[in-house]
């Protein structure tokens, strides 16, 4: 693994605190009020399996820990319920390091793409448990696989914003 | 001599994984939520600390206000004009719909002392409100409304508009409240079929209104309204909910009924909150 430098620590820290106050703000807001659809990206999980898999700072189980009860108290449905999705994918990323070698870019999107389908069906479940005001226009497996989607892409957003702070 | 631990070196601090820290938080996470489920923490959380959010709440809201505000000065003059005649041609039908609904009020009263029967009651009084942003938190739809535990908001109080009921007061803040709308999988209300006789629990069900099991014996057919019943003591009666839009069989005694519900809390941007 490459050292990163500190200039490229402190970039990606504020990309960090950038990307954490936007997920905040589009949180709170319909974007696609103009389509009339209930999908909305998740845009914490996109950002934590950015965070934990590229290592965008220095991560460790409190402070994942820690995010998860900010992130519970600001859109949660239950506490606890961001903060164990965000665990789970913590110790997922540590597993597939342990026991298993992603040489390739192909096998880091494959578990990228497994991690936010993981967070994604943690989150769903809980809401649909605990959440009074959650439902859905289509079928729960649909739902599923659009957020997947929709996550997926917001996370290649951010990570063309991570890769971009090792300059060119 | 004894070395002194640094921060670095706390297992908890580090960034080795370790397994039994991972287990531990994992153990909190799911006690939280067991915590949270049975005594609602995170709505008195959130609560406390309403003044860390609201500021988020007022930015999401000026920013998508500042293009209401741009698109409505775009409005023409012509426009406007139309609107306001169309208005007066309305406030002069309820008005003669009001005359009509005091002289009934009245001889709803006369009746009722007549035949010995307790008083209805009416809402003590009425907040006039108006949906704001945000309209979501998280993935789920959310109503939030301009009116809060300052203006005498309390959770529990019934939310109407002109059409019908929209929900009920969630979780309210010093300057905003949350309603759940009835069409929440969680919401149940009394109701009475609009003919007066038939008494039914309706729930939310996502985009429609269900009553599960509704006596086959009983008559009902397609456009059938039915109104709050009031014996809940949660929402006053006759309060339009919804109407009848599909009648399938259960089983040889019961059949589903499927309603409209008789407004959806994005038609109208005005509710109003009852005290009731």
């Amino acid at each position: 693994m490459l050292k990163k430098s500190y200039d490229v620590k402190v970039k990606q820290q504020k990309l960090f605190i950038g990307l954490f106050l936007f997920s905040i703000f589009v949180s709170f807001i319909d974007l696609f009020s103009f389509i009339n659809s209930n999908f909305y990206p998740e845009y914490f999980i996109a950002l934590m399996v950015l965070t934990i898999s590229s290592n965008l700072i220095s991560i460790n189980i409190t402070k994942v820990f820690l995010i998860g009860i900010i992130v519970d108290i600001l859109i949660g449905s239950i506490l606890g319920q961001y903060t164990i999705a965000f665990l789970l994918l913590y110790g997922l990323q540590v597993f597939s390091q342990k026991y298993f070698l992603m040489p390739s870019k192909a096998q880091t999107i494959l578990l990228r793409f497994l991690s936010i389908s993981f967070g994604i069906i943690i989150v769903t479940i809980i809401s649909q448990n605990f959440n009074p005001i959650f439902h859905t226009n289509v079928s729960l497996l649909n739902y599923l696989i659009i957020e997947i989607i929709i996550t997926f892409f917001i996370l290649i957003i951010f990570q063309i914003f991570y890769e971009r702070t090792y300059g060119a | 001599m004894a070395l002194k631990a640094t921060k670095k070196e706390l297992s908890l601090f580090t960034n080795n994984f370790s397994l039994t820290f991972f287990i531990f938080f994992i153990f909190l996470a799911l006690l939280m939520m067991f915590m949270d489920s049975r005594y609602n923490y995170l709505k008195k959380i959130r609560k406390d600390f309403s003044f860390v959010t609201a500021p988020l709440i007022v930015l999401t809201n000026d920013s998508i206000n500042f293009f209401n505000h741009f698109q409505r000065l775009s409005k023409s003059k012509a426009l406007l004009e139309k609107e306001i005649n169309q208005l007066n041609i309305k406030i002069d039908s309820l008005a003669i719909e009001n005359q009509i609904r005091n002289f009934l009020v009245a001889e709803n009263e006369n009746l009722r002392e007549a035949t010995l029967l307790s008083k209805k009651l009416a809402p003590k009084k009425t907040y006039p409100a108006e949906i704001i942003n945000p309209s979501i938190r998280g993935g789920t739809q959310i109503i939030t409304v301009n009116k809060g535990r300052k203006d005498g908001i309390r959770q529990g109080m019934p939310v109407v508009n002109r059409l019908g009921l929209v929900g009920q007061i969630y979780t309210t803040y010093d300057q905003t409240s949350e309603v759940v709308s009835l069409l929440s999988k969680k919401f149940a209300v009394n109701a009475l079929q609009d003919n007066g006789q038939n008494h039914a629990i309706i729930y939310g069900d996502a985009e429609f209104l269900v009553i599960p099991f509704f006596p086959t014996s009983i008559e009902i057919s397609l456009g059938d309204t039915f109104v709050t019943s009031g014996l809940d003591n949660v929402y006053p009666s006759g309060i339009k909910i919804g109407e009848v839009v599909d009648v399938s069989p259960e089983d040889k005694q019961f059949n589903k009924i499927i309603l409209k519900p008789a407004t959806f809390s994005n038609q109208f941007s005005l509710i109003t909150i009852l005290d009731y």
